[in-house]
C-alpha cells in the first residue's frame, strides 16, 4: 500500500496520516538502532516527518518515499549523535587519539523497548562499540543486523554500491570484534 | 591472537543480542502529535505574517518622523551668538578692569624711571 504522492504534494492532511501510519513504525524503529532511547527515537521519527511535510515538494517523483524518509531520518540521526558528543564535550580529546584506541563508552541513557532483559547488558556494550565506528559503517550494520534489510536495499538507503555494503558490513563487524573483545578482556581482568 | 573461550561467547552474545530485536510501536497519538506540531508551526508563520503589515506601517510612519525631522534641522538659520554670551564677556572687562590697572601700573612706575 503505497500513499498518493500529489496527495502529500497537494498538503492533503489524510494522506500525510496514511504516510506516517504506514512509514512510521519503521522510521521509529530505524531511529531507536542509531540511537537507543525510545523518548529521543520519538522525538527523532517527529522531526523526521516534520520535515517530509516541508519539504515534500522537492521529492522525485519515481523514486521511492520510504528510502527518501529513511534518508532524512539517517541524516536526523547522525545529527543528534554529534549534538549529544558535542554536549559530552569529549570532542576536543577524543579528535586527539586515533579512533582505534578508544575504549567503549557504555550509553548511559540506554532504554531500548524492543531489546529482550536478558540481552541488555550485551546491547549496551554492543552500542557502545557502535558508537566508535565511522558513521556509515554503524548505519550498514543498523539497517541489516537490526531492521533486516538486504544489500540491495541498503545500497539503495546509503546511495552506494551492493559491493561497497558488503565492504562496510565486514569492516563494521571487524571493528566490532575488536572493541567488544578489549573490553570483555578489560572487563575480566578489573 | 587467541580469545578466551569465555570472551568469545561474550563478544558472540553480544554481537547476536540485536539480532532478535522486536519492532517496537510507534507511540500512542503519535500521527496527532507529528499534526499539532505542523499547526503549531504553520499558525507562528501566520500570525507572524499577520503582523508584519502593521510592523511596515510603523517603520515607514517613524523614517518620515526622522526626515521631517532631519529637514527641519537642516533648514532652520544657524543661531547667532547669543547676547549671554557677549554680557558675559563685557562683565568680564568691567570686572578685572584691566585698562584702569596697567594705567595705575605705569603710574606707579613712572617715578622710578626719573
Amino acid at each position: 500500500m503505497e500513499v498518493d504522492i500529489q496527495e502529500l504534494k497537494a498538503g492533503n492532511e489524510q494522506a500525510f496520516r496514511q504516510l506516517m501510519s504506514i512509514h512510521g513504525k519503521g522510521i521509529f524503529n530505524l531511529c531507536l538502532g542509531m540511537i537507543p532511547n525510545r523518548e529521543d527515537a520519538e522525538d527523532i521519527t517527529q522531526d523526521v516527518f516534520v520535515e517530509a511535510y516541508k519539504h515534500i515538494g522537492s521529492f522525485r517523483e519515481g523514486a521511492h518515499i520510504k528510502t527518501w524518509l529513511f534518508r532524512i531520518a539517517l541524516n536526523k540521526c547522525y545529527d543528534h549523535i554529534k549534538y549529544s558528543k558535542r554536549q559530552k564535550r569529549h570532542g576536543i580529546m577524543q579528535s586527539l587519539f586515533d579512533k582505534d584506541d578508544n575504549p567503549i563508552e557504555l550509553p548511559s541513557n540506554f532504554q531500548h523497548p524492543g531489546i529482550a532483559i536478558e540481552n541488555k547488558e550485551h546491547a549496551k556494550a554492543l552500542y557502545g562499540a557502535l558508537a566508535t565506528l565511522p558513521e556509515n559503517q554503524q548505519t550498514a550494520f543498523n539497517l541489516y543486523e537490526m531492521q533486516g534489510m538486504d544489500y540491495k536495499q541498503i545500497a539503495e538507503t546509503m546511495a552506494v554500491s551492493v559491493s561497497a555494503v558488503e565492504s562496510l558490513l565486514s569492516r563494521a563487524r571487524a571493528g566490532l570484534r575488536k572493541k567488544l573483545q578489549a573490553y570483555y578482556t578489560s572487563n575480566a581482568s578489573s | 591472537m587467541e580469545t578466551n573461550p569465555n570472551i568469545e561467547d561474550q563478544i558472540n552474545r553480544a554481537l547476536k543480542s540485536v539480532k532478535n530485536i522486536e519492532p517496537v510501536e510507534l507511540p500512542y497519538g503519535f500521527s496527532d502529535k507529528v499534526m499539532n506540531r505542523l499547526h503549531a508551526q504553520s499558525n507562528n508563520v501566520r500570525s507572524m505574517y499577520a503582523v508584519s503589515p502593521l510592523l511596515k506601517v510603523a517603520a515607514v510612519f517613524v523614517l518620515i518622523l526622522i526626515n521631517i525631522f532631519t529637514l527641519r534641522l537642516a533648514l532652520s538659520p544657524q543661531p547667532t551668538q547669543s547676547p549671554s554670551q557677549y554680557v558675559t564677556i563685557k562683565d568680564f572687562v568691567n570686572e578685572y578692569q584691566i585698562n584702569d590697572a596697567n594705567d595705575e601700573l605705569l603710574t606707579v612706575n613712572t617715578p622710578a624711571h626719573e
